[in-house]
């Protein structure tokens, strides 16, 4: 009788629990090997990159019979990183993974989990002859090695809506800030006669999260200094200059006279016609031809720079990665499959199937790609832009220095409730403490 | 059987006890493997992260009493400290001061009780997020119905959720709407346990219904109300979702929520061992405020 | 009694005016579902055309059924496991004298104040390190017991005679027939109680899903609402956003209409644990 209870009570918890492991599908079990070389390959959950890796992967399993590789798309629904670092400490990483953002290969590489390039006898090599000049700087951890391999940007830059922009009189794109708060004084109307404003300058996006900066603060800083970013190659605060507090001021005067609309938008507030300007990057030809109204017309000019600007115009390039992760077994194999992916032809195919910009040297010039940008003329000021673009200092506490920034650019532009200098100020001092902390 | 059976001897019938300790034990075992994989041992093992500094991948590095350092001149947490008080402040007693009239309303002889208290209750079975999507929509400072129907009567366009002055109190409201029913039923269950003689009595010695509500009704429901404050305290504490889809948190942080927080320092920047600490310290918050609370509303009774 | 004073149709005009507050948000929410995209914002609930574009454009973006699915079957196996498990401690807490009862019962007390927030990050490393993360066992295992439920039951079940306790020994019945062929029919309010606060309460989880789940295809439904309204996979259409929060909120709003009283009885219930 005792026994018998005691049995039914561990069998019932044992059944229900073994229900619940049954009906558990846990995402990547690793793959057995079996004879040759296995190596699991993670690409973007991005429909057109799928479609990339598909093609690319079918190709090389068929010249390589020896080196299978295995396509699994990258869990999609939450930021790559970090599914990226989850499967990292949860022991379930694949061999590569080509949406590694720069943002967070220091945590990685710091952590131990991916294989520097310096390991293999060609590895800087390859990437020094791939990447445009003075670009490759930008990637290199503290410890000075290369943990990943820059693989492609999307140059951000500013799309108008013309029919606004010649509704006010507007027939030339604005290059620099004055004639952009020019511009921005002339669209900023009520067109309608209701009394209440109804055009804006642009949709900057006012919640207070540090990605968002990427697409108003970083750009033009980033643009205004000529491609500096937020730390210097010594992990020093790089950003407590003029330039940054020209780059408040330029926000904080344009949410002071409402040319930034202090909203949380609802809708594609662009495409509706609310807005004249919309920062942002080549993916969103895509969106815009898909969605536009009839007889919406629209063209793409550089950020803005200050108006004594001279020379070439930078702006954030919003990099990816490919990574090759330490835990693979056959590390030499996926740096064979990893020069695979950024060859030429691979990159071309990077361009006509996903519309994204493989990083590098003289696209423009290169005869493989010159059908291409025939073809598709809007992509060519893009093209131009990739050897000026910037990405992300390679310092594992780089978001938080965002974040930093981040809450000063809320709290002096948007809001308009700290004077922009002291608000600098208290983000380099924040900054400073957080470098600190991590002994930088 | 074993030790343990044994000493229950003194029970009258030897084989039942021991037979009823054996089955005590076999049915309270799901429970103590619960309790030690899902209490017992994050308890530990966030005493001992808070001691370091972890990204989740690599090593554990030892801390020392720098996350407590850091918690101590880290204005966001105290920010988001306040800022959930602040919440609680205005949350509480609205919610409360609505429940209570709503309830009052409902508990005398009207048509249709039944209908509008299930209307009040609605929100309450509905997920905060769909709610906290919808009032999103609601609260554009543009384009929002809010703002249109106070077009209507000529006021400006309010930046519900987009100003520092306005952002929290506008959650505390949503919160509030989304919540006030359960409050409403809770209320009209003490409100009805008043016996009735107790109001008739105060008619004949000529009470007026102020009095009347003062003296009958606040003493009898005055338990429903300690509870009420309570449950809507412990409430605000766990506040996430609403600023997390409402306003990440901002304008200028006055939306910072504790949890919010350690949120945003586990999963943005990956620092497990910091969140711990900030979890600590919100735990501690919490069961300080819930005491003085309990203290305070025994002594009033 | 059945004079309209003006003060009673003042009290009715109130309630009034507050139940249209309270009802009128679902009905825009509804509405803006089904018209163009262009009219989400009026405030009329109704739109020039009718049409079930947001909806197709949701369906096309996220596995909206793929995570009802999910939602559904985390919410019923782990109440079903909370009714199974916490009836069986709270049996034993209330009815069996055994050494220990005491402490479990102290315990059971400390859980039910302890803050959340104290073991989410720690409960999350767990979830990693024992590879369940993107799997149902990350959403159903915290949630296979809860003490208030343990709680609820031990109090019912101290209410029942002990003659029945006593028949039924002598029946022959073990522990279990006790438990299950006794006490449950006799507690069915209990049961209910318990099943629609703890389906509730994990139907609407948002948080602890946001923090163990990636995988799109392993989200529940509060997840998959909030991360389609805040992120860019919306591409900003606000019709489909509220065609995503309609589809979560449907489900509760009709078992709610015909439950009605028995939702407002448990809920109330919950309410009187603090």
């Amino acid at each position: 009788m005792r026994q018998k209870v005691a049995y039914w009570a561990v069998m019932l918890t044992a059944l229900l629990f073994a229900a619940m492991l049954s009906l558990s599908c846990s995402g990547a079990k690793r793959s057995t090997r079996g004879e040759g070389v296995r190596l699991t390959y993670w690409p973007s959950s991005n429909p057109h990159e799928i479609d990339l890796a598909r093609r690319l992967v079918a190709e090389w399993n068929e010249a390589h019979p020896d080196t299978t590789v295995v396509l699994q798309p990258l869990p999609e629904g939450r930021s790559g990183e970090e599914v990226l670092i989850i499967s990292a400490a949860g022991g379930t990483a694949p061999d590569i993974c080509s949406n590694v953002s720069p943002v967070i290969t220091p945590l990685l590489a710091k952590a131990g989990v991916l294989v520097p390039l310096d390991d293999f006898p060609d590895g800087r090599q390859v990437m020094d002859e791939r990447m445009p000049d003075g670009m490759l700087d930008n990637f290199i951890a503290p410890d000075g090695k290369l943990y990943q391999v820059p693989w492609k940007g999307n140059p951000i830059m500013v799309e108008y809506n013309m029919g606004i922009l010649k509704r006010a009189g507007v027939t030339d794109l604005p290059q620099t800030w004055s004639e952009w708060d020019e511009v921005a004084e002339k669209v900023c109307q009520d067109w309608n006669g209701d009394g209440r404003q109804d055009v804006w300058m642009a949709d900057i996006n006012i919640i207070a999260e540090w990605r968002q900066r990427l697409f108003d603060f970083y750009p033009l800083y980033i643009a205004a200094t000529s491609g500096s970013t937020l730390l210097t190659p010594d992990h020093q605060i790089a950003f407590d200059n003029q330039a940054t507090l020209e780059v408040f001021n330029f926000f904080a005067r344009g949410f002071r006279e409402k040319w930034y609309a202090r909203s949380v938008y609802v809708g594609d507030v662009f495409l509706k016609g609310y807005m004249a300007a919309h920062i942002t990057g080549p993916w969103n030809i895509a969106h815009t031809e898909r969605f536009k109204p009839k007889g919406f017309e629209y063209a793409f000019g550089p950020i803005p720079v200050p108006d004594d600007y001279e020379g070439p115009v930078y702006t954030f390039g919003d990099p990816k990665s490919i990574g090759i992760f330490a835990t693979s077994e056959h590390p030499d194999a996926a740096w064979a499959f990893v020069r695979f992916l950024i060859s030429r032809e691979a990159d071309l195919g990077l361009l006509e199937t996903c519309t994204q910009f493989p990083l590098r040297k003289g696209l423009l010039e290169d005869s493989l790609f010159t059908d291409y940008f025939e073809q598709n003329p809007v992509m060519v000021q893009f093209a131009e832009l990739v050897p000026q673009t910037r990405g992300f200092d390679q310092n594992p506490a780089l978001q938080e220095v965002f974040d930093a920034i981040n809450a000063q650019f809320d709290a002096a532009c948007i809001q308009g409730a700290r004077d922009p200098k002291l608000a600098i100020e208290k983000a380099v001092k924040r900054s400073k403490n957080i470098l600190d902390a991590r002994g930088f | 059987m074993n030790a343990a059976t044994q000493k229950t001897g003194k029970m009258k019938v030897r084989g039942a006890s021991a037979r009823e300790a054996q089955a005590g034990f076999s049915l309270t075992t799901p429970y103590f493997i619960f309790f030690g994989l899902f209490v017992a041992y994050p308890l530990i093992f966030s005493f001992v992260l808070v001691f370091h500094h972890w990204s989740i991948v690599g090593p554990l590095e030892w801390a020392g009493l720098n996350n407590f350092k850091e918690l101590m001149g880290d204005g966001l947490f105290w920010r988001s400290i306040l800022n959930t008080l602040y919440f609680i402040i205005i949350h509480v007693p609205l919610q409360v001061a609505v429940a209570l009239v709503l309830a009052s309303v409902l508990n005398s002889k009207i048509p249709a009780r039944g209908f509008f208290r299930a209307a009040f209750f609605l929100p309450v079975v509905v997920s905060g997020v769909a709610v906290t999507v919808l009032w999103r929509q609601m609260f554009s400072t543009n384009l929002g119905i809010f703002n249109q129907v106070l077009q209507l009567v000529g006021l400006g366009p309010v930046p519900w959720i987009t100003d520092v002055g306005w952002a929290m109190p506008s959650i505390a409201v949503m919160a509030t709407w989304k919540n006030v029913g359960l409050y409403v039923v809770l209320f009209l269950a003490g409100l009805q346990s008043v016996p009735q003689q107790l109001y008739e009595a105060a008619d004949m010695d000529g009470a007026t219904s102020v009095q009347k509500f003062l003296y009958i009704t606040v003493p009898a429901i005055n338990p429903v109300v300690v509870m009420v404050l309570i449950l809507s305290t412990l409430n605000g504490f766990s506040l996430f979702i609403e600023p997390y889809v409402l306003t990440g948190g901002g304008p200028m942080n006055s939306t910072l929520s504790g949890v919010l927080y350690v949120y945003r320092q586990a999963f943005q920047f990956f620092r497990m061992g910091y969140a711990a600490t900030i979890g600590f310290a919100l735990a501690a918050v919490v069961m300080t405020v819930i005491l003085l609370q309990r203290r305070f509303a025994e002594r009033e009774v | 009694m059945k004079r309209w004073t003006i003060g009673k149709v003042m009290l009715i005009l109130l309630l009034t005016l507050a139940s249209i507050s309270f009802i009128y948000p679902f009905l825009w929410m509804m509405g803006g579902t089904v018209k163009p995209e262009a009219e989400v914002m009026n405030f009329s609930p109704f739109g020039s055309t009718f049409t079930l574009d947001s909806y197709k454009s949701m369906i096309e973006k996220i596995p909206i059924f793929r995570s009802l699915f999910n939602s559904l079957l985390v919410s019923v196996i782990s109440t079903a496991s909370v009714l199974l498990l916490c009836s069986m401690t709270g049996y034993a807490l209330a009815r069996l004298k055994f050494r220990g009862r005491n402490t479990i019962f102290n315990i059971i007390l400390f859980t039910m104040v302890l803050p959340f927030q104290l073991t989410l990050i720690p409960l999350y490393v767990l979830m990693v390190k024992m590879g369940w993360v993107d799997s149902y066992m990350a959403l159903i295992l915290p949630y296979t017991m809860s003490p208030f439920a343990i709680l609820l039951f031990r109090q019912y079940f101290m209410a029942v005679p002990q003659d029945l306790i006593d028949a039924a020994r002598l029946d022959g019945l073990n522990e279990f027939g006790i438990l299950f062929r006794i006490f449950w029919p006799l507690s069915k309010p209990a049961l209910i109680t318990v099943g629609i606060i703890h389906f509730m309460g994990i139907w609407n989880e948002a948080l602890w899903p946001l923090i163990v789940i990636r995988q799109e295809s392993m989200m529940p439904m509060p997840q998959m609402v909030t991360l389609f309204a805040v992120g860019g996979q919306a591409e900003s259409q606000v019709g489909t956003q509220l065609a995503a929060a309609a589809i979560m909120t449907l489900p509760i709003i009709v078992t709610y209409l015909f439950l009605q009283r028995h939702f407002i009885a448990s809920m109330a219930t919950s309410g009187l644990k603090g």
